[in-house]
């Protein structure tokens, strides 16, 4: 793992863990954001799914899940636990016990997903879109992005469709330009 | 030989929303091929089939190449050229001393493809390759304020890349929308009321359509090109 993305991760762990015990989604999501900056630059699949997994954690808790039911209180505790875990890994260098910590967080997610949720990882499914959006933002191609995310591109252009980040597009040309060359192809 | 070279995301964005039948008309018009690399067709076709959610869409593009309406272009000349140039593209940039990977094989096997024909103009909705080839620069300026971070070019591979591409002509899929519109393909869409306002209904409707299915057109454009039209 590349230095700087490992103590870009382990500086957001111990927050996230911060952030799960005290419920804190828009923290989370902060935190995501953080984490997904090193995607765009590195591509590195570890900031990928960490910050895929933190996004998911922040619509999870955003969700409105009933507060009382004993499997949301052992979903906190144990995603708890699973972040130390992560973070104890990394602290040691051991990048295999910190895949397999965020693989457990993955599946720890899915099931409180599916508990709750009409749909099976649904939550992950659109983190890896709204993620990839991030990327796509960034500057890095819808293709390269999906790729990235490990989504389709249909999926990903789909959901930037309905983004303001086609505002942002750098102005490369003219419509009016454009429009003259279309018509001198179909003239 | 003429060519429109289509790429995966102006494909997406006439799929997604139920426009591909344009194309056959267009293509008449045109008088030349409309053209896919193989990445490209993996990409609209291939993945998508094995999906639930774009299924049908991918049977609908492919039944497009069936008919002859697109032409599929794939061979191994192709496939090492697109290598070569995905990775001088993708070497363009840097970022704490680290290429970065900006493009995908498919945005560049469209360039590729386009550059084999006597006379080609390339359909991409998406931004990154467009920018990449009509103004580079103020992709480095994206990338490094998105990234904060400082992005270098290599320019002895930005001028590599744009010796071979950058005088590629580049339109979207809204400019496809809008000939359709010129040429009356859509007027059967507003027979009962061939008004202005129904036009301006129906090509604003065009319009936004694309855009929120991911063609990168700004709502400033989609402004302009109504009062280009007449119709606003």
């Amino acid at each position: 793992m590349i230095r700087e993305v490992s103590v870009d991760i382990l500086e957001a762990l111990k927050r996230v863990k911060l952030s799960v015990q005290s419920q804190d989604y828009f923290q989370l999501k902060l935190l995501s954001n953080f984490v997904i900056h090193n995607a765009g630059i590195f591509q590195d699949e570890d900031s990928v799914s960490t910050a895929v997994v933190i996004y998911s954690l922040s619509k999870i808790f955003a969700s409105g899940k009933p507060r009382e039911d004993p499997d949301w209180k052992t979903f906190v505790s144990n995603t708890a636990a699973t972040i130390d875990s992560a973070v104890n890994s990394l602290e040691r260098d051991d990048e295999g016990a910190f895949r397999s910590a965020i693989k457990i967080l993955f599946v720890q997610i899915s099931r409180i997903d599916q508990k709750f949720n009409k749909y099976i990882n649904e939550v992950i499914e659109q983190a890896r879109i709204k993620k990839g959006s991030k990327v796509y933002e960034h500057g890095i191609s819808t293709g390269r992005a999906a790729e990235l995310m490990g989504i389709t591109t249909w999926e990903l252009q789909g959901y930037l469709g309905h983004t303001r980040i086609a505002e942002l597009t750098p102005k490369t040309g003219k419509i009016k330009d454009r429009l003259s060359l279309a018509r001198s192809l179909f003239s | 030989m003429k060519a429109l070279v289509f790429d995966t995301s102006s494909i997406i964005s006439l799929a997604t929303n139920n426009l591909l039948w344009i194309l056959q008309p267009l293509k008449q018009k045109f008088g030349g091929e409309f053209a896919i690399p193989g990445e490209v067709k993996k990409e609209v076709v291939d993945v998508p089939l094995q999906t639930k959610k774009f299924k049908l869409e991918a049977i609908q593009v492919r039944m497009q190449i069936r008919d002859g309406i697109i032409s599929l272009h794939r061979d191994a000349g192709l496939q090492s050229a697109t290598n070569n140039v995905c990775m001088l593209a993708n070497s363009i940039f840097r970022a704490k001393d680290r290429n970065m990977q900006i493009v995908h094989p498919g945005e560049v096997a469209v360039l590729v493809l386009a550059k084999k024909f006597d006379s080609a103009v390339c359909v991409i909705d998406e931004r990154t390759i467009r920018v990449l080839v009509e103004n580079p620069e103020k992709l480095a300026e994206l990338l490094s304020s998105k990234l904060h971070t400082n992005i270098t070019i290599n320019r002895e591979n930005l001028k590599k890349f744009q010796q071979e591409f950058g005088n590629l002509k580049i339109i979207r899929s809204v400019e496809l929308g809008v000939m359709a519109y010129e040429l009356g393909l859509l007027n059967n869409y507003i027979r009962e009321d061939p008004s202005r306002e129904a036009k301006n209904t129906l090509l604003s409707g065009l319009l936004w359509a694309l855009k929120l299915k991911g063609c990168a057109i700004s709502i400033e454009e989609i402004d302009e090109a109504l009062v280009l039209e007449g119709l606003k």
